[in-house]
């Protein structure tokens, strides 16, 4: 007992001596609660990175105002010379592979899988794939509505580590490539079935390039996608071919965005342009007829995401409210596209407000609203709909 | 009562560079490197005349006001001796005055 208090005055004395103010709480505060051997040496390693984020800040500033686009081996040249020590060996070279690992998507469409650059996409910005189920004891029916893409990367080559193999110095075009195959299901089913059910089941794969530096964008992906499409029941046949373009430029949001995002709302847009060739053999439950579609046209999406987090830009960052920051969000998406075969035009057009279940962005909750024809099934729908939505 | 304002850390790198310097160029590359000594700076500033360039310069970054002495959580420009721990001071400075400082960018899709 007496060892324990003579310890407890040594603590408090050096303590003391660095301008700290010692006196354990005499009971557990929810506010700030004691914590575990765990957590004290994560708080601690915490407290430390916070203290060093402007030191880190500084660096970065002043070696991309001398190098915008510093290369691997020239950002360890400099920070391991700032720290008196030779650089690494192994990174001297610069990257030997930029073959992404495989990564499984689960996402609402194409457009909610970002180019498939798994690696750099916030779930908290992205849609997910919706499941709604409906009971109606009243009438006896049952509606589930799916709106879901699994899609998964399982080859892909990365154009911006391609780019930083490139001589320092040089901005030249560099290439990435992507195949992803992908099973896409989009429609309401209703037991018994109703003359509005439609739906559309399609499989296929994705080619996308990514030219890095190129003409007109900095950043633009171009994607080539044959599909077998079908109902849920697999009574419709039709085959298909997309081809599309999608370009990013950080500057002015599109694709997404550089920086840190203000404390209220960030956004970015999306845009891409697209040609869909559809022959129909069989039409099955969906509202298209027999024969050829060609639809040109696009899709315009807005994304906003309201109280953002600093984390994105800053790696040290911990939220003071993670029950609302990254949680609400709001996304709004015009398709319209036309058809050359019939000279016939569809408009569509979505409305989201949701809010993230889980600070990992996984899940969550959201109302949409939607009004217009959708070109895959042409069927005309003006709805409310609450979901819950899951995301990879 | 504190506003709520935002400014770049970079900004804040270019600022404090243009009361040591008296050149304000953000498009630049910068002129001190983080650990450039305080004897390396122009003029051959001593502590207290660096504090009264920060004072007498105030209007041109926002009013904030960096302290001379260190207090606990507030590092004051009588402890400095690189550019980075003026930088610190001065971020620090900018934060207590009720400011949003953003650090480094990555992308955000």
């Amino acid at each position: 007992m007496r060892t324990e208090a003579f310890g407890s005055a040594i603590v408090a004395v050096l303590l003391a001596g660095h301008g700290f103010s010692y006196a354990a709480p005499a009971t557990p505060n929810a506010n700030d609660p004691p914590l575990t051997d765990a957590q004290i040496a994560q708080r601690i390693q915490d407290d430390y990175r916070a203290i060093d984020a402007n030191k880190y800040s500084l660096d970065y500033y002043y070696l991309t105002s001398l190098i915008p686009h510093p290369t691997r081996s020239q950002v360890d040249k400099y920070i391991y010379k700032n720290a008196g020590l030779p650089p690494p060996t192994t990174a001297s070279n610069g990257p030997t592979s930029c073959y992404l690992p495989p990564h499984l998507f689960i996402r609402r469409d194409r457009l909610d899988t970002f180019q498939l650059r798994a690696q750099n996409v916030p779930l908290s910005n992205a849609k997910g794939a919706s499941i709604s189920f409906t009971d109606d004891l009243r009438t006896s029916t049952e509606t589930l509505v799916v709106n879901g893409r699994a899609e998964y990367l399982l080859l892909a080559d990365d154009a911006a580590c391609e780019g930083s193999k490139q001589t320092a110095g040089t901005i030249r075009p560099a290439y990435g490539f992507a195949f992803a195959p992908f099973v896409d299901a989009q429609g309401t089913i209703n037991t018994p079935a109703k003359k509005s059910d439609v739906h559309n089941l399609q499989a296929g794969f994705d080619l996308q390039m990514n030219i890095l530096n190129g003409p007109l964008f900095d950043d633009q992906y171009l994607v080539l996608t044959p599909y077998y499409q079908t109902d849920f029941d697999g009574a419709a046949q039709i085959q298909g071919i997309t081809a599309s373009w999608e370009p990013v430029n950080e500057d002015i949001h599109l694709g997404g965005y550089s920086g840190s995002p203000g404390p209220y709302v960030g956004w970015y847009w999306q845009l891409q342009t697209q040609f869909d060739e559809k022959r129909v053999t069989t039409v099955g439950f969906t509202g298209l007829h027999k024969g050829n579609y060609d639809w040109f046209g696009g899709t315009i999406q807005v994304h906003f995401n309201f109280f953002p987090s600093q984390s994105a830009s800053n790696p040290f960052y911990v939220s003071p409210n993670p029950w609302l920051e990254d949680r609400f969000y709001m996304n709004l998406t015009l398709k319209s596209f036309w058809n050359a075969a019939n000279d016939r035009s569809v408009t569509w057009f979505e409305g989201e407000l949701g809010y993230n279940l889980t600070t990992d962005g996984k899940s969550s909750v959201s109302v949409k609203y939607d009004l217009g024809t959708d070109k895959d099934t042409l069927i005309t729908s003006k709805k409310y709909l609450l979901a819950i939505n899951f995301k990879n | 009562m504190f506003v709520h304002r935002t400014i770049d850390g970079n900004e804040i790198y270019y600022r404090t560079e243009w009361v040591i310097t008296d050149n304000y160029a953000p498009d630049k590359p910068h002129v001190y490197a983080p650990d450039t000594p305080l004897s390396a700076f122009w003029h051959n500033l001593t502590l207290e005349e660096l504090w009264a360039r920060f004072r007498s310069r105030r209007d041109r970054i926002d009013d904030v006001l960096v302290p001379y002495d260190t207090t606990p959580g507030h590092p004051g420009i009588s402890d400095v001796t690189s550019f980075r721990q003026l930088y610190n001071c001065v971020v620090v400075a900018y934060e207590s005055a009720g400011w949003t400082v953003n650090l480094p960018h990555v992308v955000v899709p």
